[in-house]
């Protein structure tokens, strides 16, 4: 191999490796951050501190929420014969007095047929049924649909996918965090909750993967970017939105409705809450192939919706610099496939051709590419650790570095056609199966100072912190 | 030809049938069409005269009545679940509704 080809493979490979690196850095950074705020000592915190809100469910009770505020549910439905009970279940047993429960519904199954039952027309809560004859617009079109047959006094409009199975109390929980951010000078447009993926975890390395991965972005990067007042992206499912907000900004068509709907809260002045403790457990894509598809769904609007609004905020005067800092960090997240491949390939040539720039030899370049590698899996476990089930589902990171290497050239397709298409593509649904191997009971976290008290060492450290006391 | 939509509304007390009474060949609230249920309104958009005619006659079989009473007073009622304007505009046309289901279409419809 000519010398020249290896020396500027290996400038490539350090290059793309850097540029991967700055995201290494945040999902290390932010595991720290998560691991302080779930250890933090909130009556030493100042008053101001994040962590207080974060965690602020923790000792939240009912008592002082009202049935005050109208709010309406919203489920996107197609084609969801296996869950559609389900969710229709959980949300009539919701706890919460004035609201109403809204399907969206574009189904072509039998899941009409579940829709048609005499048993869900009983009238507490009220359950309205939209059903379109198209998909037009996908999810957004449907939910699109159901905003103009809202109740007229609705304050909040909360949107669950149709696999999700919120508890009881959710409304007043959301209701409680967003109350927490009343005084502040930049208005809350929504609030984000925890999508657990947890219902089906136990089913195969597949799901366990999922898991692991969910576990790592919303409980470490999101909290992360809550501490530090970054922009948050309304998720699609388990958030509660300002119902005039939504009214004026309307649905769009996009293939990533939910992203495209953050971008535009963002430029109208708004900020988005997020929370860890406001969850609902929600079923897990069964096969590769189900994430593949959904995951180019997402690298392909989410990159097409960054194209179309970069300028707009940037130029905004409403977003903060944490804010769009965050932005031009996340614009080129599901690029990171094509870095990662193209960075990988040249580091192998210049390996081959061994030839490295003088300041950067063999070793620092495997270091970093180790460096890159292990980021997002140690953020996944970071997450596991926090909600005290790493020891069950410590597989799930090993499944979820595969699966991100079978993602990656699929990821990077899909980012690179949402670069540069004229129009996005069509939406690819994700099957729902129902299938559910882990009832979800509830809430629990673990401290690490905690944990720490119970290992072998630290309790023979304290054998002797007391020996010598003595 | 499209004529308008159909408003299958019941009145307090009675349960709304059971839309399963439609055979699925008058594709009223089938996936190929557009409809709304609500506990006592159910809505078909877009609906053919003809068969609207066919769905009238079913709907007879079921104790509903045919009437006009103002789309807006429907439309609002979908939304807010509050029936006095409807009943107001139905008491008026019929004198024994506490005791009888209604059907009612829209003003703008055949």
């Amino acid at each position: 191999m000519h010398p020249r080809i290896g020396m500027t493979a290996s400038y490539i490979a350090l290059f793309l490796g850097l540029f991967y690196f700055c995201y290494a850095l945040k999902y290390y950074f932010s595991s720290f951050i998560a691991l302080g705020v779930f250890n933090m000592d909130l009556e030493k915190a100042p008053a101001d501190h994040p962590t207080h809100r974060i965690l602020a469910q923790r000792t939240m009770t009912d008592e002082g929420i009202g049935d005050g505020p109208w709010v309406s549910i919203h489920l996107p439905f197609f084609n969801e014969l296996n869950v559609a009970r389900h969710i229709l279940e959980a949300c009539m047993d919701i706890d919460y007095l004035n609201f109403e429960i809204m399907v969206a519904d574009d189904s072509r199954d039998a899941t009409i047929e579940v829709l048609k039952e005499r048993g869900w027309r009983h009238g507490n809560p009220v359950i309205k049924f939209i059903h379109r004859k198209d998909r037009a617009g996908y999810k957004g079109g449907a939910l699109d649909k159901a905003m103009k047959f809202i109740h007229p006094m609705t304050e909040y409009i909360v949107v669950f996918d149709a696999d999700f199975v919120p508890p009881a109390n959710i409304i007043r929980q959301f209701i409680a965090q967003w109350a927490l951010y009343s005084e502040d000078e930049k208005p809350v447009g929504a609030v984000q909750g925890y999508q657990l993926h947890y219902l089906n975890r136990n089913e195969n390395w597949v799901t366990k993967g999922v898991r692991a991965e969910f576990s790592g972005s919303y409980m470490v990067e999101r909290v992360a970017e809550e501490v530090y007042g970054a922009m948050k992206m309304v998720s699609g499912s388990v958030f509660m939105f300002d119902a005039e907000l939504l009214k004026r900004l309307g649905w769009t068509h996009s293939i990533t409705e939910d992203w495209e709907l953050t971008l535009r809260l963002y430029i109208d002045g708004y900020k988005v809450a997020y929370t860890p403790l406001i969850q609902a457990p929600a079923e897990i894509p069964t096969s590769v192939m189900r994430v593949v598809k959904q995951r180019m769904r997402w690298a392909e609007g989410h990159t097409f919706a960054v194209r179309r609004y970069f300028m707009q905020v940037l130029r905004s005067e409403h977003l903060t610099f944490a804010e769009k800092a965050e932005f031009v960090y996340f614009a080129p997240y599901y690029l990171q496939s094509i870095v990662f491949i193209f960075g990988s390939i040249a580091w192998i040539v210049a390996e081959v051709s061994k030839r490295h720039p003088p300041f950067w030899n063999s070793n620092l370049g495997w270091g970093l590419i180790l460096g890159n590698l292990c980021a997002i899996p140690f953020m996944g476990t970071m997450g596991l650790f926090l909600e005290g089930d790493l020891a069950d589902d410590y597989s799930g990171v090993f499944g979820f570095t595969l699966l991100s290497f079978i993602i990656c050239p699929y990821q990077g397709y899909a980012a690179l056609k949402g670069l540069l298409e004229a129009e996005e593509g069509n939406w690819i649904r994700t099957l729902k199966t129902g299938h559910v191997t882990d009832n979800f009971l509830g809430l629990k976290f673990r401290g690490f100072i905690e944990w720490l008290s119970r290992v072998p060492f630290a309790k023979k450290i304290t054998d002797w912190e007391v020996f010598l006391a003595g | 030809m499209v004529d308008g939509c159909l408003y299958i509304f019941t009145t307090r007390g009675e349960e709304l049938l059971d839309l399963r009474a439609f055979p699925s060949e008058l594709n009223l609230f089938e996936a190929e069409s557009s409809w709304r249920i609500s506990p006592r309104l159910a809505v078909v958009e877009d609906v053919l005269h003809q068969t609207a005619e066919k769905a009238g006659i079913i709907l007879q079989l079921n104790d509903y009545r045919a009437t006009v009473v103002p789309v807006e007073l429907l439309e609002g009622y979908f939304l807010d679940g509050d029936e006095k304007a409807i009943m107001n505009v139905l008491r008026a046309e019929i004198p024994e509704l506490e005791t009888a289901p209604e059907i009612t279409r829209t003003d703008d419809g055949a």
